[in-house]
């Protein structure tokens, strides 16, 4: 049994008062989706399968399906320079937000994801904290078979398990998403049942990566409630709509906060423009 | 970092890039007005008249290319305020011949905005060389009256009527404006002039009323008072001069005469004792001492004992002459008596007055104190004569300056009138040029060199030229849109707005994300704006050239 397992059995059964059996044994004879599968690399178990959508990937430019080289180049970049930075500093989860709406922190937070699953020695799981605009499970084509949440996870009507999914054709990649609107999601993230969450996260592989989208800063209290529970955060910033002097009141709100770094989105600068051309 | 952060032509291109949008929605709609416009605006027609300014005579190769041109400029602008007045307005406006009784809808003030609307006039110049300077310069050389309007039969009437106007106007101008000038510059200049004499006349008066204080006898004054100041220093050297000689003179004379002066001495105290008597009494102490003397003198000197007895004849004849009158038998035997004494003394006074004149040194010494005597009463006379001269003189010297102020006060006014006097007669010898360029034939004067026709091509709108302005004007204002919407916008433009703002270098930038649908979209629009851009040329190549 993988470390990930055990660590699921301990939550399991603390949340439930009981001692629950394996979980791939049970879900192997009650539900073929929810039955684990073999570790596809051995540090990282899969969950119950959500069957992603192609198209629908595609049309929010996740980068798995695309054939932009520049962008795949740019994300590449990306992911060798967040690898770097949280391999240097030991950290292991990591928001990822933006000053506003709109600014592409999803659709960064899934192709950083993406990108970091390529590595064989990395697993991913990407947490959907935006719990009012929750929009992963919609990126990755899921959302309409998706039952559970972390909304539910975190109003207690579902348990680690049932929210943990491994989209089809991903590999050494975990997606927690989100359902409806939550209320109250400040409270909620600085909870007994986030804190569980994260007990059970810190449990997992050292290669283990965690990243949680999380709303914007300017929009919502949830990062800064979340903030101090997370190692590092990485902002986004959108070309031609982050306003200079907002980004400027989001570092000082974020002095406090381990900044992994930033990222632009939407530059006409890319600086991956001329190297792609190389390849 | 520093050297990183510096903008470099990449950076405008992509701002460039960026703002294309913004260019492009500013500059597509200007393009498509100027296009409409240009396509769109009806045709103009124009009809015109040319007319030459004839200039060649004698006089105009005396003047300057800018004189002839100023003067040409001048007559032309005169002649359209003559001819664009509102009464040959209103007559053309209701004229059937150019707006037909179709048009009798329009208001008649309508009308008239219609033709002044329709107006144009300009002058024909062309470039000749200077004669005198050798310069290049414009030479107005006649004028074009047009009319341009939309109708072309409209604007040759229009154009007809007008030129017609012109010709009418320049003969009448020439006819009136032949002497009016240069009797306006005479009647000046006579008047002046008269000024001029008044002011002379008014100088030469204080010339004499002041002739002794003028500024200019000021040397001649001082100089008066100084020969005179000389004089009268040299004077009292002679008076004193003389003085001494009288004296010595007079002395040597006493010598020689003493006897005559015992006598003449005997006379005086003769005549003192008489006014003492009257005065006095024949008691008074006076009176007794000069009786003593006279005793003395007359007992000394022989025939004068009855000296006395003349005395007392004299004072009795003097009292009887008081109390009577002449024919009194007392006066008379007083007279007689008198006379008597008189003879008888007469012969021995008489030797010794003749002793003396006989004496040639007594002669001559006399003579001399005579002569002395003339020379001190004329130099003592010429004193005060002197004295007054030098004060007068004077006098006149203090007037000189008010004087002076007085005077140059009249000779300024005469000098402005002598110089308006000068300025008048310069513009007279123009006018009279004006005058003679104007008063002959071969003056300024319009000939019709083209006649108005109807128009069988339109003039106008430019429509090239509407729609390379309207181009120009686009991408003017499209740029500085766009320059406009970079300086003010304030969120971030790329990974050197980041450094500035969060002092971070960013992780990575993620360009625009393209999936299938968006490069369709891309495609689309690409596609579409080749085809238009290709209509659009073939559009304007069918337009303007062919």
């Amino acid at each position: 049994m993988s470390k990930l397992q055990t660590s699921i059995q301990k939550a399991i059964e603390k949340s439930r008062g009981e001692p629950v059996q394996q979980r791939p044994q049970q879900d192997a004879s009650s539900d073929k989706a929810r039955q684990p599968e073999e570790p596809s690399s051995g540090i990282f178990r899969v969950f119950q399968t959500a069957h992603t959508d192609k198209e629908a990937m595609e049309e929010s430019c996740l980068v798995s399906e695309l054939e932009d080289r520049a962008a795949i180049a740019a994300y590449k970049v990306l992911r060798t320079r967040v690898l770097q930075r949280m391999r240097s500093h030991k950290w292991r989860t990591l928001v990822v937000t933006s000053v506003g709406a709109g600014e592409g922190k999803t659709l960064t937070a899934s192709n950083l994801a993406i990108s970091l699953a390529r590595d064989v020695n990395q697993s991913i799981l990407l947490v959907d904290l935006d719990l009012k605009r929750s929009k992963v499970a919609t990126y990755f084509g899921f959302d309409s078979e998706m039952k559970n949440g972390i909304g539910e996870y975190l109003n207690g009507t579902a348990e680690i398990p049932d929210i943990v999914y491994s989209p089809s054709g991903l590999k050494r990649i975990s997606i927690i998403p989100n359902g409806g609107a939550v209320d109250h999601a400040s409270d909620l993230l600085s909870g007994p049942r986030m804190k569980e969450l994260l007990a059970w996260i810190r449990q997992q592989s050292d290669r283990t990566i965690v990243i949680f989208d999380m709303p914007p800063i300017m929009v919502d209290d949830d990062v800064l409630a979340f903030c101090p529970q997370v190692d590092a955060v990485l902002l986004v910033v959108a070309q031609g709509q982050t306003d200079r002097v907002l980004l400027q009141k989001t570092m000082g709100l974020l002095a406090e906060t381990n900044m992994l770094g930033v990222v632009v989105n939407r530059c006409d600068e890319s600086t991956s423009d001329n190297a792609y051309g190389y390849y | 970092m520093d050297s990183n952060l510096e903008y470099t032509a990449s950076d405008y291109i992509a701002a460039f890039r960026r703002r294309l949008g913004v260019l492009l929605v500013v500059a597509l709609p200007i393009i498509a007005v100027a296009f409409m416009l240009s396509l769109f605006l009806p045709d103009e027609y124009t009809s015109f008249a040319k007319m030459d300014i004839n200039l060649e005579g004698s006089n105009i190769r005396t003047l300057e290319p800018i004189d002839v041109t100023a003067y040409a400029d001048r007559y032309i602008a005169e002649l359209e305020d003559r001819v664009l007045k509102r009464e040959n307005l209103l007559v053309m406006a209701n004229d059937a011949a150019i707006f037909p009784s179709s048009e009798d809808t329009l208001t008649e003030s309508e009308r008239i905005d219609i033709i002044r609307d329709s107006v144009e006039v300009s002058v024909v110049t062309q470039q000749v060389i200077s004669p005198n300077s050798g310069r290049e310069a414009d030479l107005i050389t006649g004028v074009q009256v047009a009319s341009v309007g939309a109708d072309p039969e409209f604007v040759f009437r229009v154009a007809q009527h007008l030129a017609r106007l012109f010709l009418d106007a320049d003969r009448l101008s020439r006819t009136e404006r032949a002497t009016s000038t240069s009797t306006f510059l005479k009647e000046q200049m006579s008047i002046t002039e008269n000024d001029i004499l008044d002011l002379e006349k008014q100088i030469a008066d204080f010339k004499v009323t002041h002739a002794c204080c003028l500024p200019e006898l000021v040397g001649l004054n001082t100089s008066v008072i100084q020969r005179a100041e000389r004089d009268l220093e040299d004077i009292q050297p002679r008076i004193r001069t003389l003085s001494q000689e009288r004296a010595f003179v007079q002395a040597q004379l006493e010598e020689i005469g003493q006897h005559s002066g015992v006598t003449d001495r005997l006379a005086g105290l003769e005549q003192q004792y008489m006014t003492l008597v009257a005065n006095y009494g024949p008691d008074h102490p006076d009176v007794v001492k000069i009786r003593r003397e006279i005793n003395a003198i007359a007992s000394a000197t022989p025939g004068r004992n009855d000296t006395f007895e003349i005395i007392e004849l004299r004072i009795k004849l003097g009292e009887a002459e008081q109390k009577y009158s002449s024919e009194h038998p007392d006066v008379i035997r007083y007279k007689r008596e008198l006379a008597a004494l008189e003879s008888k003394r007469r012969p021995g006074g008489g030797v010794a007055q003749a002793e003396l004149l006989e004496n040639p040194r007594y002669i001559q010494l006399r003579a001399e104190l005579n002569s002395i005597d003339t020379q001190l009463n004329e130099l003592r006379r010429r004193q005060p004569a002197l004295r007054q001269k030098i004060a007068e003189y004077e006098d006149r010297l203090t007037r000189t300056p008010q004087v002076e102020g007085e005077f140059q006060a009249i000779a300024r006014r005469l000098q402005s009138a002598q110089e308006n006097f000068d300025d008048l007669q310069g513009r007279a010898v123009i006018a009279r040029q004006s005058e003679a360029l104007e008063s002959t034939d071969i003056a300024a004067r319009l000939v019709q060199i083209v006649a108005p026709s109807v128009p069988q091509s339109p003039s106008g709108p430019p429509r090239a030229v509407i729609f390379v302005l309207g181009m120009f004007l686009a991408g003017t204002v499209g740029v500085g849109s766009m320059l406009f919407t970079e300086m003010t916008d304030s969120t971030v433009r790329g990974s050197k707005d980041v450094i500035v703002t969060m002092d971070m270098v960013p992780l990575a930038t993620i360009p625009v994300i393209e999936n299938s649908l968006t490069i369709k979209t891309r495609q689309r629009r690409a596609n579409l704006i080749r085809g238009t851009t290709i209509f659009l040329i073939a559009a304007i190549v069918l337009f303007y050239f062919t």
